[in-house]
């Protein structure tokens, strides 16, 4: 295997940065959380890297070993506790016309988010970042027909949530 | 409009707030040492092969084999060390095919998997030392009563009650240092797995 070139990947990761942070938003609940899953994920897809055969989108690929890292190899994030202010940290609700009620169902949508488990963050991760079924249901590992089940109870858990406030 | 398709409108004006790395930040973070559950089961598992076989060596020496040859009980212990031999090679095979498959590049569900199933290798492994241990102790300890040929009624009760007490408190021991370590370890694993499972 040859030796993979640092400076090709970290123009890359400079790049794509924005999949990494939204995953640690997701995942974390503050700054130093935030960095911390960020440097995982970083030194994760340097490890895979070289074998990156290019087969697929390198922004899908990070995507899939980002995620992973996030979810089953990261280990400090659940040390971590939550609290109820810091999605104001994590999510800034920029409504193009200010409309206080929106702002606050979309404050109530990411707290809702934020308690989650891991599997549901992950599928709705990637439901607002525009993936479809099919590759919603290859990345996490599930049948299309199970990521739509889930996707409508996140769904309905989600309205519930906006409709008891 | 449904209440995620609002969501999404804002998710997407959240990548201008999101921050932003530079080469200087970023190269020496590859440099940094991982924290990965993977590596630390690997560290862990190496441990307890590396264990287990430092405590087999430590007790098959000279001496031991004059103790069972005089309590009579040779050949049995010897087939005992062929088994264990056979097994731990066996397991650390087992062990090395699971460690291989575990790819992060995977979808999450068969990731997961692999590393629960590369910590079960180890998992099976230990009880498989723990009953070659209790089969060669019992025997040892039995061969060794039954040679006592004075106050044998006497003592036996006595006997029994320390045997039971040992491998109580060697057994509670060895459950709790593993319910520490992989209690932390692999709880949200289980639990991330549990939850693919109640899909199926």
């Amino acid at each position: 295997m040859s030796k993979p070139d640092k400076a090709k990947f970290v123009k890359l990761l400079e790049k794509h940065q924005n999949i990494l942070h939204k995953i640690c938003r997701m995942y974390t609940n503050d700054e130093h959380g935030h960095q911390d899953l960020f440097q995982e994920m970083s030194i994760q897809l340097w490890k895979a890297y070289p074998r990156f055969r290019g087969e697929a989108k390198f922004s899908t690929w990070m995507y899939r070993v980002a995620l992973n890292t996030a979810i089953t190899l990261y280990r400090k994030g659940k040390k971590r506790v939550d609290t109820g202010d810091l999605e104001n940290v994590a999510f800034k609700v920029e409504a193009e016309e200010y409309d206080p009620t929106t702002e606050e169902n979309i404050n109530l949508m990411y707290k809702a988010i934020k308690e989650l488990n891991d599997i549901d963050k992950a599928l709705v991760l990637l439901y607002l970042d525009d993936k479809d079924y099919p590759e919603i249901a290859k990345t996490l590992g599930m049948s299309q027909v199970n990521a739509r089940v889930k996707m409508n109870r996140v769904k309905k858990k989600i309205k519930k949530i906006l409709q008891a406030k | 409009m449904d209440e995620l398709e609002l969501l999404k409108q804002d998710w997407k004006k959240q990548e201008e707030n999101l921050p932003r790395y530079d080469k200087q930040k970023l190269s020496p973070m590859l440099q940094q040492k991982s924290t990965s559950v993977v590596k630390w089961i690997f560290i862990i598992s190496i441990i307890e092969f590396s264990f287990w076989i430092i405590i087999d060596l430590l007790l098959v020496n000279a001496e031991y084999n004059d103790l069972v040859d005089e309590l009579g009980v040779s050949m049995f212990m010897k087939g005992l060390i062929y088994v264990n031999y056979i097994g731990v090679i066996g397991f650390i095979a087992w062990f090395c095919r699971n460690y291989m498959k575990i790819k992060v590049t995977d979808d999450v569900r068969t990731l997961i998997k692999s590393i629960i199933e590369t910590r079960r290798s180890v998992k099976y492994y230990v009880w498989f030392n723990l009953i070659i241990f209790a089969i060669s102790f019992s025997i040892g300890f039995f061969a060794a009563v039954s040679s006592l040929n004075n106050n044998y009624d006497e003592n036996l009760l006595y006997f029994i009650v320390f045997f039971v007490i040992s491998i109580g408190v060697i057994g509670g021991l060895i459950w709790l240092i593993y319910y520490l370590i992989y209690g932390r370890l692999i709880r949200r694993l289980i639990k991330n797995y549990k939850e693919f499972k109640r899909e199926e």
